[in-house]
């Protein structure tokens, strides 16, 4: 039985209550345009700690001064989804449970022989205070009468399990063992019925692991304790500082990563003698450069709009000829480019990764524009695909694509609106570089494009086409879908039409900062409540 | 004949304790005693998925026939050298007397979208794709979880393995546990040995162990430690799953894991000889664990080699009875080095362009390069089935008890063909599949091949893959 549970649950279950959250009724859709929420989540209350999350959390848990790297030999997960942290993704596997038990034995080995590691974490006076503090952490709320004794049981049973070595030190060694490997350090758990609030200590870990991409630290424990975070203006006040932290950065820059597909980038490859400048360590460089623009947009308040027309971009001496520039060093400097170079697309790396060896490939950088910016799910080509032919004497790369996908059956998808996206930067090489001819001829970058909201528009190259999709109603609405899907983790259907609508009027408003996007979701009852259950 | 009764090595054991940088052994993934005890003569099975196609006639357009042997019938080490210069096929002539090459075998389903995605997910499971890109998923299990389900003790996962570059349009797609879940492969060959190393009894010749010097009571502490951690999990475990507003999918989940989690038994039964590190070649293993040199562009074939070596050794060591390598994905990018030269990427070979799609110029070499890296994948497979067979597992030698099944997940390359399968079996399955023959299968469709071979593995099957297939054995391969 596959887990798709569809959220067949908007009526009224018997015994849920009204949640008292209120104020649902608010925004409507402020562009007239509905994306598709199409997503299947399975909506559930035991996800997982990503691979990133347990490392980050046994650092802080066990106060350990760095990561301890063991996660890169877990077992790997499946790429269910588009985000590393849907749902999907994250269950336990017997290969994985063996390997969380490795790593649980060798970091309880590690800091319980150390005194001062166990005075780090509060292993010092007595068993039942240790377990007690301990314990709140690694479960994220305070443990129960029946677990704390579970516990105090299994420390005292070091007496008899361990032959020689000091009696509190093996007693702190079971019980960290234990922890790391019950569901409750290993779950982020919303448990619990159907529409019912979470907790204070869920909303805790909720915010901390979206925000953060650990878990809570001691200040946010104590807010759940005092009750702040069982109302929505109490976790927007904790969320408000969390987004304008720094930890919050490196979390946005995997978001975008995976959202861009930056990680693809490592496997860029040229032919060395039409690019005698091109270098694979510049592979790295693309990868850096795009994670600081990445950065830069999220740190400066900004959002969706700059992301299409910003002309800043981060170079460093390998990279910046490619624009026509210069810079020193290995490290990465800013610099302004100039208008014909608005935004993500227009970078150097996305165009040399769709591109092939020798020519761009207009065909996959309007496929990925389409999939990554519009959330629109191309279906490949049916059967067989006969192999684009050698360009004739005096053909140029559109001439050549256009004809052999411009009509027929292939025309459906590739004339109308995989092509025209992707002749848009038909000025840049396969390297990315600005180019004004191509087999003798003026490159030519105009051409139309049906938007799914407005219809049919025409731009005389990318800077037209950029400022367009920077006030379209598709963009923003696809750009919000996803940070959704990434706040909830977890794909998004109709039910969470509010929550997409709230993030959006956001996006499209003045201040349409990411920023105030993730708080929009947060503010959602969607982020707050539960959701599925029993059926 | 009665299964080898040892005591587990102590030696290798403490080493694997006193070593706080590598770790306690995996003894976890050891079955129980109860689990394998009845069953004297254990059938081990590797199913190997590589990328892209092999350059053959039928179905492969222009392509010439470089891969099949040249005649239906029996083959020997004399009549596979007679044609290996021609067809790849015949480099495995030192083998011949173990293998069952096998033509005619088809996926049940037309191609409806990216050939590459759903061939990869028919490939083991015979069932119908759904969706059609990178996302597209089996709407069944695969044949290796099928016979885990029924040999492996429960909750012990078949081995799933993964050898080359990630990161590119599908990634792993062979595997599946339920319908519609893909099961991740390990595609570090380092961690794979990392896991089972526990197992093993010392390599001869390393020397010094390392001096813990411990007594057999270390040992049975921590068999009793673990345990008693394990119980306080189960206890948190239970508790959830006892809950009422639980989803079925999660309780699905926390099920999953809940029998995941096993206890260690200090005595292991029905270790074959061949659970030894003498046969691994750690050295390799410890050059390309780090960073990217393990899915890197030319690491492919070395790591598939690794893991075909590793999964032996989970055999020998009788972890599992089943395991499964892919070997590249739908755009396999790496890039094999032929005569000195590094070529282009194999899926653009594969196409027979400069590109993954349809847009490229074309590489007028390709055939060519793809004939010389169809060899080199042979050359590949017989020295792993050279290293099977001086495999000793419970019952005899590897190739006897076990075998290990070879194909691609999609026929031809240009193509994408999903007829005439490349399929290699070598290894008799315990004296149930034919050996030294190349067979015509008559056409049919692949469930039929898994409905044997899971049937060779004590695990009687009619009806994999679906009602909507002609069911039954493939009585042409039975011996």
């Amino acid at each position: 039985v596959g887990g798709t549970s569809a959220g067949t649950s908007a009526g009224g279950n018997a015994g849920t209550s009204g949640t008292g959250a209120g104020g649902t009724g608010g925004t409507g859709n402020p562009t007239g345009y509905d994306i598709p929420l199409d997503g299947v989540p399975i909506n559930s209350h035991y996800v997982r700690l990503t691979h990133q999350q347990w490392e980050n959390s046994v650092r802080d848990l066990l106060k350990l001064t760095a990561v301890p790297g063991l996660a890169s030999m877990f077992a790997s997960d499946t790429s269910d989804g588009m985000f590393s942290n849907n749902e999907r993704r994250l269950f336990v596997t017997s290969t994985l449970w063996a390997d969380y038990q490795r790593a649980a034995e060798d970091l309880a080995k590690r800091v319980a022989m150390d005194a001062q590691a166990r005075t780090a974490i509060g292993a010092t006076g007595d068993a039942a205070t240790f377990i007690r503090t301990f314990g709140r952490r690694a479960y994220r709320r305070p443990l129960e009468a029946v677990e704390q004794q579970r516990y105090e049981a299994l420390f005292a049973s070091a007496a008899t399990l361990y032959t020689g070595g000091d009696a509190f030190a093996n007693g702190v060694e079971l019980v960290i063992r234990a922890m790391l490997q019950s569901p409750h350090f290993i779950y982020r758990t919303e448990l619990g019925t159907n529409e019912a609030p979470l907790s204070g200590y869920e909303v805790a870990s909720k915010l901390s692991f979206l925000l953060r991409d650990t878990m809570p630290d001691d200040a946010l424990f104590d807010a759940a304790e005092r009750g702040d975070l069982s109302t929505i203006d109490g976790a927007l006040a904790q969320a408000r500082m969390m987004v304008d932290s720094p930890t919050a950065v490196p979390v946005l820059a995997k978001y975008h990563n995976e959202l861009f597909g930056l990680f693809r980038y490592e496997g860029i490859e040229k032919d060395r003698t039409a690019f005698p400048n091109y270098q694979p360590t510049m592979n790295q460089a693309f990868m850096d450069a795009d994670r600081m623009f990445f950065d830069s947009i999220f740190q400066s308040g900004q959002g969706l709009r700059e992301i299409l027309l910003s002309t800043k971009a981060f170079v460093n001496s390998a990279i910046a000829p490619l624009y026509d520039t210069t810079a020193n060093g290995s490290g990465m400097t800013e610099v302004t480019l100039g208008p014909e170079r608005p935004g993500f697309f227009t970078r150097v790396s996305f165009l040399a990764y769709n591109a092939n060896l020798r020519d761009p490939d207009p065909i996959h950088r309007g496929v990925d524009m389409m999939h990554r910016l519009l959330c629109i799910n191309m279906v490949p080509p049916p059967g067989e695909i006969p192999p684009l032919p050698a360009a004739m004497p005096g053909q140029t790369n559109r001439e050549r694509v256009t004809a052999h996908t411009g009509s027929g059956e292939c025309a459906g998808c590739h004339a109308v609106s995989i092509n025209p996206l992707g002749f848009s930067l038909e000025n840049f090489d396969a390297l990315g570089q600005t180019r004004t001819m191509d087999a003798g001829k003026t490159v030519n970058t105009a051409d139309s494009y049906e938007l799914a909201s407005t219809g049919i528009v025409s731009f005389a190259g990318a800077p037209e086409l950029m400022a367009i999709l920077a006030e379209s109603p598709d963009a923003h609405a696809c750009y919000s879908r996803r940070l959704g899907e990434f706040v909830l983790a977890r794909d998004m259907n109709e039910t969470d039409r509010q929550l997409l609508n709230e993030m959006l009027a956001t996006s499209t408003g003045t201040a349409g900062s990411i920023k105030n996007m993730l708080l929009a979701a947060i503010r959602s009852p969607r982020f707050s409540t539960r959701t599925g259950g029993a059926q | 004949v009665k299964p080898v009764r040892s005591r587990i090595n102590r030696r290798a054991f403490l080493r694997g304790a006193g070593t706080v940088a590598v770790g306690l052994p995996f003894l976890e993934g050891v079955p129980e005693r109860s689990a394998f005890a009845q069953d004297d003569n254990p059938v081990f099975g590797l199913f190997v998925v590589t990328s892209c196609g092999v350059v053959q006639k039928p179905g492969g357009g222009s392509d010439p026939e470089k891969f099949w042997p040249t005649a239906d019938g029996p083959l020997t080490t004399e009549s596979m050298n007679a044609f290996a210069a021609d067809r790849c096929t015949g480099i495995l002539a030192p083998h011949a007397s173990r293998l069952l090459i096998l033509r005619g075998i088809n996926y049940p389903h037309r191609s409806s979208g990216c050939g590459h995605a759903q061939g990869l997910v028919q490939s083991l499971t015979s069932s119908q794709p759904n969706g059609g890109g990178n996302t597209s998923t089996a709407s069944g299990i695969s044949i290796d979880t099928h016979i885990a389900k029924a040999v492996n003790p429960q909750g012990v996962e078949p081995l799933a393995l993964y050898a080359g570059m990630k990161g590119g349009y599908i990634n792993e797609k062979v595997s599946f546990s339920a319908a519609g879940q893909v099961r991740a492969m390990e595609g570090n060959p380092y961690n794979v040995y990392q896991r089972l190393m526990g197992l093993a009894t010392p390599s001869t010749g390393t020397g010094g162990t390392g001096g813990t010097g411990g007594s057999s009571g270390m040992a049975d502490q921590i068999v009793l430690q673990r345990k008693s951690v394990n119980d306080l999990v189960r206890e948190d475990m239970k508790a959830l799953l006892a809950r009422t507003d639980l989803s079925s999918a999660d309780r699905m989940r926390l099920d999953q894991h809940l029998q995941s989690i096993r206890d260690m038994e200090n005595t292991i039964i029905g270790m074959g000889r061949g659970c030894t590190l003498d046969g691994l070649d750690v050295q390799a293993m410890e050059q390309l664990k780090s960073g990217n040199a393990f899915r890197n562009d030319s690491s492919q074939e070395q790591v598939s080699r690794l893991q075909m070596e590793l999964a032996a050794f989970a055999f020998a060591c009788n972890a599992t009875r089943v395991a499964v390598l892919q070997v590249g994905d739908g755009t396999d990018a790496s890039r094999y080095t032929l005569d000195g030269q590094k070529v282009e990427r194999f899926h653009y070979i594969s196409h027979r362009i400069q590109g993954d799609g349809t847009t490229g110029a074309a590489i007028p070499q390709a055939v060519e390069w793809h004939t010389a890296i169809d060899r080199i994948r042979m050359e590949g497979l017989k020295g792993v089935l050279d290293k099977w067979a001086a495999y000793e597992t419970v019952g005899g030698p590897l190739l006897d008890r076990g075998f290990l099944m070879w194909t691609s997940h999609v026929a031809t390359g240009p193509a994408h063909s999903f007829n005439n399968l490349p399929i290699i079996i070598a290894g008799s399955a315990g004296g149930y599949l034919k050996q030294g023959q190349f067979i015509n299968g008559g056409n049919v469709t692949n469930n039929r091949l898994f409905n044997t071979l899971a049937t060779a593995m004590g695990v009687p099957t009619t009806n994999f893959g679906g009602s909507g297939l002609t069911g039954g054995e493939l009585d042409v391969i039975k011996a």
